[in-house]
């Protein structure tokens, strides 16, 4: 049983012990400040004094004098400057840096950190003289070893390994691809995509294999994004993985082909993948393969892949109409014209949107044939696409103005009508009101004159006959008086 | 009669909010040292910048960037300026003006050249046609829609039917987003093997600093001990309070001031709903709710550096609103999902942070606001001796001011935003100050905000912003 003395010695104990904790922190928040702030001093006199030799050493001159004087640098703010200096050139001089890293130790400092002291000198070795690399030890306590707390050091030194110079940086981040942890398996994968080392290709392709069928370290968006990095060459290395069992492994190789195209767009596609796709892939089960086989016919010769687009922009899935819409945006698909014409009466608001933006892709030659589409159609949905599409890209100041020339084209006014009829407004409503040029106000408001009007229009008569220009304003006022008999109601609430 | 009866009574209470102590300080330790090791170790790890490489890559995916704003015209601008200024591949930012009576819209119209056009609007969740669009060709990624003012949960809705992206996030109007933040906020959504459906980031406050083009461009501490003391307790409920939870995998709140969501997760679970005043806690847990009865793989994050900076308070009167809000919403959310509280089928999130939710921060200010009372008055009819009544102030005041420096400990090892010596000797001095009265005050105000909800008040009490600053102005 506590008696009322032991819990107050026990409370006095803990409010002893909470305060000198409290101390504690607040101790270190200052010495740490103070530590800080004296590295960074440290660190930015050593930035000053060893600049001028980093620049020597990787731009190669007096190269021995620079070296000897770069490593009289031994403190931590002295040996952070040098190497931060020296991966500042890694961009423009990736080889000279990072011989000058090596040199420095550097690399071997970070190899050790991430490998452990023995296997680092084997890599080092292995590196630098070509002697055979051994096998890997079997490494013991894997579970420690991928927690965070172990982890996150390893994964700084692979992240600064790997932005060494291609040939220096490959084997140890090819050893690095054995580290269990995600962390450092991710600034791996960055890295080895950055370096676009092509025979890492195959390595990738199978991680992202088994991303997609199992709980893997690396999401397969990082795995995607390294191998997006690649060129068109190493499509030979993708071709087998065209026709894996996996569904989504299929998707995700032609979805990465087809990034690789887009910014590779100076790679020639090898004739055995481009029959692959054509055949195959764009006749998948899987829609989601189709999709995307649609996109990446766009960077095929249009000879072989027209035919099978025009298959895709009939297919039963939205989702591949879609992607089939978005490729004849490329110009060698003029020949499927009235296909994508066909699409905007779609029964799919989101291919309906892509078809329009494909025709108006073609600068003014589309915008004439979308007009044309306008004034054509009954069907409510495409006149509203294309009316939304008006809106948004700007073209309706172009058709504004053209209701000024002197023979104003007569699509031009019946597009407004159209316009008008649908409740798009909104824009014709300002212009009548407020464009810089009294013809096209004057034309604007003739053509809204003649259509049925409704509660709408009323605000912009009453301001127009209060303050309207000379020629609009008795004709606004004598339109809003015989509005004004028929839209009662409307009026006294003022509805817009 | 009556003193013995008073006096068992007291005794019972002073037992209740003893024991509330005890387990309150030992969660929070608990959580300050979960947070201690994932904020530490995140912060090691984030000088590798990872987020970099998502700015080039192909499948980092589009995000819309939703802003629902009632009477912000004075903060509008820049808010919508630090989201054009994004540092992110593909976005689109909608403002969503619910029905505001200041000139919020007339303010973005004059600044970004805007003009109203009649969009198609598609409706996946319910909300009713939109009053107007206002729109500029050639800044196409910026979208403004005036909807009838129905509250923010409706115009968040709403703007979700115009997001084109997989991908939204919730910005308050009022907040200045740093231009990597939703890189950072992207990161582990990129980076991760499963569905990553929320990701949420850190609000600081950004009173006292100086706001010029969208930007915060110097952090500085504001002048008002109010602010300060708000500064520190955001410090404590970012950096300790969140983190802990994502790292147990237990999240439940995330800020709606800066919070990434996946859309359709979201449309599933029927959006944003006006059931609370603080929706942005109830669409987390109907979430969880949605995706656990679909058995879908997913997790909700929290990230220590992806920055948003929103204004404080600077009164007591909108502190009160604001925190009595804020209980309200948390006491609703609580209750109305009840049925998680120890429900092994919600994970960690149910038999951990749903009852230190329920039973600590919700429902917990009420002992602490009876504690506040009762202990002085048990000292005075002399229930407790004085020796006792003093060591157990010292105790309390001195275990909130640990877990305040905590904190502060905790702002100095991630990606420190004070830099001058000045602020770190502030932050500690107002960590000790926040304990002697602020803490106290605000405990009442969460206490009042429990106490409106069991007598069926529910109404949003709007807290009024002064802005972040004219340029080149303190905020």
């Amino acid at each position: 049983m506590i008696n009322s003395r032991d819990l107050l010695q026990v409370i006095l104990w803990l409010v002893w012990v909470v305060f000198l904790i409290d101390l504690v922190l607040a101790l270190f928040v200052f010495v740490r400040r103070f530590a800080r702030g004296r590295f960074f001093k440290a660190k930015d006199a050593a930035c000053d004094k060893y600049r001028s030799a980093v620049d020597a050493l990787v731009q190669g001159k007096s190269s021995t004098t620079a070296l000897e004087t770069l490593r009289q640098g031994r403190s931590r703010p002295e040996r952070d400057a040098i190497c931060e200096l020296i991966l500042a050139w890694l961009p423009d001089a990736r080889e000279s840096a990072t011989a000058a890293l090596m040199h420095l130790g550097y690399l071997s400092d970070w190899a050790r950190t991430a490998f452990g002291r023995r296997r680092a000198r084997q890599l080092y070795d292995h590196m630098s003289s070509g002697v055979a690399l051994p096998p890997a030890s079997p490494r013991r306590l894997m579970g420690l070893r991928r927690r965070a707390l172990f982890a996150v050091p390893r994964a700084t030194a692979v992240a600064r390994l790997a932005r060494l110079a291609p040939a220096t940086a490959r084997p140890f981040m090819m050893e690095a691809l054995g580290d269990p942890s995600p962390l450092v398996a991710r600034v791996n994968v960055i890295g080895l995509g950055r370096n676009r080392h092509p025979d890492v290709v195959p390595i990738l392709l199978q991680e992202l294999n088994v991303a997609v069928t199992d709980d893997a370290r690396i999401s397969i968006r990082t795995l995607k994004t390294a191998l997006a990095r690649y060129s068109v060459e190493s499509f030979v290395d993708f071709l087998p993985y065209l026709s894996a069992p996996n569904a989504r492994m299929r998707f995700l190789v032609v979805d990465t082909m087809r990034e690789i195209c887009a910014r590779d767009t100076a790679g020639q596609i090898p004739d055995s993948i481009s029959q692959q796709v054509i055949d195959h892939s764009t006749r998948d089960e899987s829609p989601d393969v189709r999709a995307r086989a649609a996109q990446l016919l766009r960077y095929l010769p249009a000879s072989g892949a027209a035919g099978a687009l025009s298959r895709l922009l009939r297919d039963e899935n939205e989702f591949v109409r879609l992607h089939a819409v978005r490729a004849c945006m490329a110009s060698q698909f003029a020949c499927l014209k009235n296909e994508l014409l066909r699409c905007i009466t779609d029964r799919r608001w989101r291919v309906r949107e892509a078809a329009v933006e494909a025709i108006a892709s073609a600068g003014d030659t589309g915008l004439d044939q979308l007009a044309e589409q306008f004034l054509a159609t009954n069907d409510r949905y495409a006149s509203e696409q294309i009316a939304e599409h008006l809106q948004r890209s700007g073209a309706m100041d172009a058709l504004l103005a053209s209701l000024a020339a002197d023979s104003p084209s007569r699509s031009g006014g019946e597009v407004c009508r159209k316009l008008h009829r649908l409740g798009k407004v909104s824009l014709l409503f300002e212009a009548v009101e407020n464009h810089s040029d009294p013809r096209v106000r004057e034309r604007l408001f003739e053509l809204l004159a003649g259509e049925p009007l409704g509660a709408a229009f009323v605000p912009v008569l009453k301001r127009l006959s209060v303050r309207g220009d000379d020629l609009l304003k008795p004709r606004a006022a004598s339109l809003l008086a015989r509005l004004t008999l028929v839209l009662q109601p409307a009026i006294a609430e003022g509805r817009d | 009669m009556l003193q013995h009866v008073f006096s068992v009574i007291l005794e019972y209470a002073n037992s209740v909010v003893l024991f509330y102590f005890i387990a309150a300080n030992v969660c929070y330790t608990v959580l300050m040292i979960v947070s201690l090791y994932s904020v530490s170790l995140h912060s090691r790890y984030a000088v590798n910048k990872t987020h970099v490489d998502l700015q080039d890559s192909p499948v980092t995916p589009p995000v819309a960037l939703i802003v629902p704003a009632y009477n912000e015209a004075e903060a509008i601008v820049q808010t919508v300026l630090s989201l054009l200024a994004l540092n992110y591949p593909e976005k689109e930012i909608i403002v969503v003006d619910d029905g505001s009576e200041d000139d919020t819209v007339a303010r973005l119209i004059a600044r970004f050249g805007l003009r109203k056009m009649d969009f198609i609007y598609r409706e996946s969740l319910p909300t009713g046609e939109p009053r107007a669009f206002y729109f500029n060709p050639e800044r196409p990624e910026l979208l403004v829609m005036a909807v009838e003012h129905s509250g923010k949960s409706h115009a968040l809705n709403s703007g979700i039917n115009m997001a084109r992206s997989p991908y939204f996030c919730t910005v308050d109007a009022d907040c200045i987003i740093e231009r990597d933040a939703l890189l950072r906020l992207m990161a582990p959504v990129v980076q991760s093997g499963v569905n990553t459906v929320v990701s949420g980031g850190i609000v600081r406050i950004a009173n006292g600093c100086t706001v010029e083009g969208g930007r915060i461009t110097r952090v500085d501490l504001p002048k008002r001990w109010l602010e300060r003391c708000q500064i520190v307790e955001y410090i404590r409920t970012f950096l300790f309070g969140r983190p802990g939870w994502s790292a147990l995998n237990a999240s439940f709140i995330t800020s709606g001031a800066f919070c990434l969501l996946h859309k359709a997760s979201v449309i599933g679970a029927g959006g944003f709903t006006a059931h609370t005043v603080t929706e942005d806690i109830d669409i987390i847990a109907n979430l969880r709710r949605y995706l656990v009865a679909n058995r879908y793989s997913f997790r909700m994050v929290f990230t220590t550096d992806p920055i948003c900076w929103t204004e404080a308070p600077r009164s007591l009167n909108m502190l009160a609103r604001q925190r009595r809000r804020w209980q309200l919403g948390l006491a609703q959310t609580v209750i109305k999902n009840h049925d998680m509280i120890f429900s092994p089928k919600y994970g960690m999130t149910g038999m951990l942070s749903m009852p230190f939710h329920a039973y600590i921060e919700a429902m917990g200010c009420l002992v602490e606001a009876l504690g506040t009372f009762l202990i002085p008055l048990s000292f005075l009819v002399g229930a407790v001796p004085l020796p006792t009544f003093l060591l157990f102030l010292m105790l309390a005041v001195g275990y909130g001011t640990l877990l305040s420096i905590g904190s502060v400990v905790l702002e100095e090892i991630t990606i420190g935003r004070y830099p001058k010596l000045r602020h770190a000797a502030l932050l500690l001095l107002y960590a000790v100050v926040e304990n002697l009265g602020y803490r106290q005050i605000v405990t009442l105000f969460r206490a009042h905000g429990v106490l409106q909800y069991f007598f069926g008040r529910r109404r949003w009490e709007a807290v009024v912003h002064k802005g972040l600053a004219a340029e080149g102005q303190s905020a």
